[in-house]
């Protein structure tokens, strides 16, 4: 069910050319809507908590799903995934880690701490727009999260 | 024997005949007489007297011609005229006479004249025996005699005897004997008559066939009675013949010679044992004449003398005579004679009982010579003797009373009333010897006289003997006949007045002795003979508690009570013989009369206890036993200790006996008195065979031979150095080490111990031996001596400073090298202990190493650095403050070393000074720990480095690629918003933009991969390469353009490796070799290995386009290219990244090629996974 009031994606990317790209591609197959960006580890954890410029906003609110890169000023993408990982609440979002680092000690360490996929971002765009709508299509229509 | 040509009237009453039916039978007539002549059968024999021609037929003929019927031989034995008128008959009873006399069936034998009677009967006899031997049945004589020839009964009567006793008792035989009616005197018709019934023995009865006119020729009373004799003599024979023959049998068996005659001389008949007396045989007795021939003629008077008695008296007379034997000899006999007489004076001879006297005479020769032999006895014996008989007469006075009385024999010889008396007594009155007849007063005077199996013994005071008087001691016996009878006495008188003296002097001498043995320390007592105690001194006393006033004169036995309780013989009663008693002793010896005996006396003191006894006999003058003293001493204690002393001696023999070394103990004497189990299986010889031998009898299982050995050295000294390898002294001891050669047969070197024993005295008592087969030790020791000394030149010459130590600590080698090290020569060194040898080392005695090899102890080995243990050896290293006045390091290694049985017998320990090599090795340590600081320096800077790698590459990967695909991403958002507003010239642009940021992206993916190959951490595990190549080719194989390619792959060897890694390297050169080959027409790719000793080697060979060797360096460096990109697309990393992932491997990378050849590259593997 899509709620259009609700919160669909929150995406943690610092880069706005990625962030661009990714919104384009999500917004091809209509799962744009409600897509709210966090240029920093810091902002998402600001917004998922409730916090900072995000005071007031209800934490229990959670969006559903979370498209994560790793690399990101202030507070990186692992400290977040670790957070929303330790949170009861907030564990059951389903996280993608959507990152150019082809790096093992990223994806083991990811894996670890309870991502639900690691997607290399491709160079090609062709490949990036057809990587990223299928996590969005997965994740938010076929996925049945819990309730 | 009155002749029998005496002359005489006889008379018969013929009335007096008729009574008695014999003489019927004389009477019976004649007719029946033939009868029985004719019937006689052999042996028989009828004699007959005729008087007329009549009765001479009437007995010959029928005798002859019964004969001749019955086919027997008939002898006629007569006068030529009787002869013919024998024959003048025959031929007129019709006899063949000339055929018969032809054949010898009738016979006529001339009758010898003279009389020869003898002669004649010879001759029939070998007439007789003839015809016997010719097969006649018998023969039948007729003899004739003829009054009127001159010869008469006499000779009748000799030929009936003989042929009665030659011819008919021997021979089958009928005799008729005939007699022509003489006519004559009616003497010699008796004297016929007379004969016959002596003749008739043994023989048929024969019969006169005549009656006899009695009035013709037995006219008187005395022939009447002498007939009348005959005639009851013949009816009593006839009656009683077999009593008659039982009565001349015995006389024929009697071993008494008997004998009978006639008065005139002749022998009627004797028996066997007569002739055997006599030597004669009976034939000869008969011819012969008693008195002339048998007697000789000094005793012919003698004889005749009791004959006369004998006829005088009438009695029967014994008397004694000689026969003369046939031999000549003597017999000498007894005859009993007796007479048997007709009292009409008809017949009368002599018989006589004969006894063979030889021996009595012998007997009583033996006796005469005996007597006089006793007379001489009594006369010589030295007790003055007299005999009396039973009448008190003095039959014998010997030499020795004649000197006692003065008295000669001849005076008193046969005088009695007491005679004997006077010499004694002075007057006649019964004395000892009498009384041996019976009891008289007079014994009473005696003052001691016994009684002894009959003899009389007595003593007494003779007031007359000698003027002085005496006393006399006497022993009277009586004497006896061979029927126990009295007839006599004897007595035998001895002076013993001296000896009473002797007596009196003994008992004041006894006194003296009872004094002394008073005074003797042993308890000691006498008894005499008769058991009486005469001592009992104060010793004895004491010892008994009983005193002498109480025991001396008590016999019985008295004496045993103190000791036993009991009256019973003890040791003193045994002097005087053996007894029962003896064998209650423990011990007990007999020697020369003294006996020395120890036993248990119960009752003593009321406890009991063991006395010492020692008894002796007690003589007289004349060696009589006359006493016993008897000496005890209370032994008890002494007992007590000698049986503890054979219990300490027991136990010393076990003790001995258990000991192991080979022991023996010999006594003073040499005599082997133990010889213990070890001995015994040292030499041999079982302790039986050599305990008690003495001799040197102990030397020979060692020496082979008897002599003194060492355990003689106690007893005696000599020299004997050269007996043994070694002697000494030591503490009274003797010990010593030697050869001996005899044991067990091939000799041994034994050390021997020898102690003297010695008693409580001091006195030496033996001595004991032990001894130990040290051959074995002997020779160990050489040969230890030879190895020592082996291994002292062999430590001697070690490089390194070597000593020895021994268990005990002292220094048994110290070699030359360590007198160089130390500056100690070894002499100083050798033998010393109590750690002498840590001085040079620590200027102090003190434990060092070496003395830890003994015993642990961690204040030494704190002292040490880097302590090992190997095994049994100690290696370690110190500081060492004092060699030759220098600090020194110094390594040691000591070692102990062993016996056979494994005990630590000493140490070695070898020393190294390694001062210099300490200082070396110090420098060392410290340029190591410089350079390990240099390391970790070093190290240090490289981790920051290889972490800036890491972020640098980190940021690579992220922020290269970002712009990149900003860069693509927005060319191609451009030309998908901007599409229409683009020309062919500018879409063409876009795409060399967009290849050449795929181409950026490649370059920094591979990049990135040749980066993660060199930090990646290598995971080792097995890897089957071939399956790996099989894998990597698949891959390569599905990314590649399809086309045939021959593809081989041989068998790889297994490798340790990162298999990823490897997985990569086969990709990257499979990825090359396709790429290689696609210009060639058939493409062949070969993946091989082999292994070599330490590595593996791999390659990939490919018959691509192959590359100039001179470039071969650059292939493996990264991004280098050999090929243009528009020939061959990449990136140049792939060779990078092999060569990086084999060098990291361990192994090696290298190419093969030439240019449009092919190429082929190598990598090898180590089978030692070598870890970067």
């Amino acid at each position: 069910m899509i709620n259009a009031t609700e919160l669909e994606i929150l995406l943690v990317e610092d880069n706005p050319a990625d962030c661009e790209l990714t919104i384009r591609a999500l917004r091809r197959r209509n799962l744009a809507n409600r897509v709210t960006v966090a240029m920093d580890g810091a902002q998402a954890l600001d917004f998922l908590f409730g916090r900072g410029d995000y005071e007031g906003r209800s934490p229990d609110t959670h969006p559903r799903l979370i498209l994560l890169d790793l690399k990101l000023p202030k507070v990186d993408g692992l400290e977040v995934l670790r957070a929303i990982k330790a949170d009861e609440q907030m564990r059951s979002i389903p996280v993608v880690v959507l990152t150019s680092s082809r790096e093992e000690r990223d994806i083991v360490e990811s894996y670890r701490l309870g991502v639900n996929s690691y997607i290399v971002k491709p160079v090609d765009f062709d490949k990036f727009m057809e990587a990223v709508t299928e996590v969005g299509l997965y994740w938010l229509l076929l996925n049945e999260p819990p309730r | 024997m009155r002749p029998a040509s005496g002359h005489r009237n006889v008379g018969v009453r013929v009335s007096a005949l008729v009574h008695a039916e014999e003489v019927s039978r004389v009477l019976t007539p004649p007719s029946k007489f033939i009868k029985d002549v004719r019937e006689l059968r052999a042996p028989g024999h009828i004699c007959a007297l005729y008087s007329s021609e009549q009765e001479w037929r009437d007995i010959l003929l029928p005798f002859v011609q019964a004969g001749l019927d019955r086919g027997e031989k008939v002898v006629f034995v007569g006068q030529e005229a009787a002869a013919c008128r024998l024959r003048a008959c025959l031929r007129d009873e019709g006899v063949d006479l000339p055929a018969m006399e032809k054949k010898g069936r009738l016979l006529v034998l001339p009758l010898s004249p003279g009389g020869d009677a003898g002669g004649q009967v010879d001759s029939l006899r070998e007439v007789v025996r003839g015809a016997r031997s010719q097969g006649y049945p018998a023969v039948r004589v007729v003899r004739e005699l003829a009054a009127g020839d001159g010869s008469d009964a006499r000779v009748l009567g000799d030929m009936e005897a003989m042929v009665q006793l030659r011819l008919v008792e021997g021979e089958e035989c009928l005799v008729l004997c005939l007699c022509e009616q003489p006519g004559t005197a009616a003497e010699a018709l008796r004297d016929l008559l007379l004969t016959h019934p002596l003749l008739a023995r043994d023989s048929v009865l024969y019969r006169n066939p005549y009656a006899v006119p009695a009035t013709e020729y037995l006219e008187d009373d005395y022939a009447e009675t002498q007939v009348h004799g005959w005639l009851s003599a013949m009816a009593q024979g006839r009656r009683n013949e077999q009593y008659m023959r039982f009565v001349t049998d015995v006389l024929r068996r009697s071993s008494q010679p008997f004998l009978a005659g006639f008065t005139d001389g002749r022998i009627m008949t004797c028996n066997p044992a007569f002739c055997d007396l006599v030597g004669y045989t009976q034939e000869e007795i008969r011819l012969m004449t008693w008195s002339a021939h048998l007697t000789p003629a000094e005793w012919r008077e003698v004889e005749r003398h009791y004959q006369e008695e004998l006829r005088r008296t009438g009695q029967p007379q014994r008397y004694e005579k000689e026969y003369l034997r046939k031999d000549g000899s003597r017999v000498p006999v007894e005859v009993l004679l007796h007479r048997l007489e007709d009292p009409e004076g008809g017949f009368d001879y002599y018989y006589g009982f004969i006894t063979d006297i030889t021996e009595r005479k012998r007997a009583e020769a033996l006796l005469r010579q005996s007597e006089r032999r006793l007379a001489d006895i009594i006369d010589s014996l030295p007790d003055a003797t007299f005999v009396i008989d039973r009448e008190g007469k003095v039959i014998a006075w010997n030499k020795a009373i004649e000197e006692m009385t003065g008295i000669p024999a001849h005076q008193m010889l046969g005088k009695g009333d007491y005679e004997y008396a006077i010499p004694f007594y002075g007057h006649r009155r019964p004395i000892l010897i009498d009384l041996v007849f019976g009891s008289q007063p007079v014994e009473q005077e005696y003052q001691f006289i016994q009684r002894q199996e009959g003899a009389l013994v007595g003593e007494t005071l003779v007031p007359a003997l000698g003027g002085t008087g005496a006393i006399l001691w006497g022993k009277a016996t009586p004497l006896f006949d061979e029927r126990g009878n009295v007839v006599g006495a004897i007595e035998s008188v001895r002076d013993v007045t001296e000896r009473h003296r002797m007596e009196a002097a003994l008992r004041e001498s006894q006194r003296r002795m009872a004094d002394i043995i008073d005074s003797l320390p042993d308890a000691t007592f006498v008894i005499d003979r008769e058991g009486t105690v005469i001592a009992w001194n104060k010793a004895m006393e004491e010892l008994t508690g009983v005193p002498a006033v109480d025991m001396v004169g008590k016999g019985d036995y008295e004496y045993a009570i103190p000791f036993y309780g009991e009256r019973r013989p003890i040791l003193i009663d045994l002097v005087f013989g053996p007894r029962e008693e003896e064998k209650g002793y423990q011990f007990i010896e007999r020697q020369e009369g003294v006996l020395v005996a120890e036993t248990l006396v119960p009752a003593l003191r009321g406890t009991g206890a063991i006395l010492w006894g020692k008894a002796t006999a007690l003589f007289d003058d004349q060696g009589n036993v006359v006493g016993a003293i008897e000496s005890v001493r209370d032994v008890t204690e002494r007992h007590q200790m000698e049986a503890a002393l054979r219990e300490s001696e027991r136990r010393m023999a076990d003790i001995i006996d258990s000991l192991p070394d080979a022991t023996f103990v010999i006594d003073r004497a040499g005599t082997v008195i133990a010889w213990n189990k070890a001995m015994e299986e040292l030499t041999g010889v079982p302790a039986a065979d050599m305990v008690g031998k003495g001799d040197y009898e102990y030397a020979i299982p060692f020496y082979g031979e008897r002599r003194p050995t060492l355990v003689d050295l106690v007893f005696s000294e000599r020299d004997v150095s050269r007996d043994y390898l070694f002697v000494e002294r030591q503490e009274g001891a003797l010990v010593a080490e030697g050869f001996v050669p005899a044991l067990r047969g091939m000799g041994a070197i034994l050390w021997a111990k020898v102690t003297p024993l010695y008693d409580t005295q001091g006195q030496l008592t033996g001595a004991i031996e032990t001894v130990r087969d040290i051959t074995e030790r002997v020779r160990m020791e050489q040969a230890l001596r030879e190895s020592e000394r082996r291994m002292a030149d062999i430590i001697n010459f070690l490089p390194d400073a070597t000593f020895v130590i021994d268990r005990e600590g002292k220094v048994i080698a110290w070699n030359k090298a360590m007198e160089e090290m130390m500056g100690v020569k070894a002499e100083d060194m050798l033998g010393k202990g109590d750690y002498e040898y840590a001085i040079p080392f620590y200027g102090e005695r003190r434990p060092i190493l070496i003395d830890l090899v003994f015993r642990s102890d961690p204040e030494v080995e704190k002292d040490y650095m880097f302590i090992q243990r190997d095994r049994d050896a100690i290696v370690a290293e110190t500081l060492v403050p004092k060699i030759r006045g220098q600090q020194a390091y110094v390594w040691g290694k000591a070692t102990p070393f062993y016996d056979e049985q494994g005990n630590i017998v000493g140490a070695i320990e070898a020393i190294r000074d390694i001062t210099d090599r300490k200082r070396a090795e110090e420098e060392i340590r410290v340029l190591n720990e410089e350079l390990e600081r240099r390391v970790q320096q070093r190290t240090a800077q490289l981790e920051a480095a290889n972490k800036e790698m890491e972020a640098f590459t980190y940021s690579v990967s992220h922020d290269l690629r970002a712009p990149l695909r900003a860069i693509d991403g927005f060319s191609r958002v451009l030309l998908e918003d901007y599409a229409d507003r683009l020309d062919d010239e500018g879409r063409r642009m876009f795409d060399i933009i967009r290849r050449n940021t795929a181409n950026m992206s490649q370059l920094i993916d591979d990049l990135l991969a040749f980066s993660r190959v060199g930090r990646k951490e290598l995971a080792w595990s097995q890897v089957d390469m071939t399956e790996l190549a099989k894998r990597a080719l698949r891959e390569v194989e599905a990314s590649a353009p399809p086309r045939d390619r021959r593809i081989v792959i041989g068998d790889l060897p297994p490798a340790v490796a990162d298999r990823a890694m490897l997985h990569q390297v086969f990709v990257n050169l499979l990825t090359n070799a396709f790429k290689f080959t696609a210009p060639v027409e058939e493409p062949v790719i070969e993946i091989g290995g082999w292994s070599e000793e330490e590595e593996n080697v791999y390659y990939v060979k490919d018959n691509g386009v192959g590359f100039d060797p001179q470039y071969a360096n650059k292939l493996f460096g990264v991004f280098q290219r050999l090929h243009r990109a528009d020939e061959f697309e990449g990136t140049g990393v792939g060779l990078a990244i092999v060569q990086r992932t084999v060098l990291r491997h361990g192994g090696q990378v290298r190419a093969e090629g030439k240019v449009g050849e092919g190429a082929t590259f190598y990598f090898t593997i180590p089978k030692e996974a070598a870890h970067d």
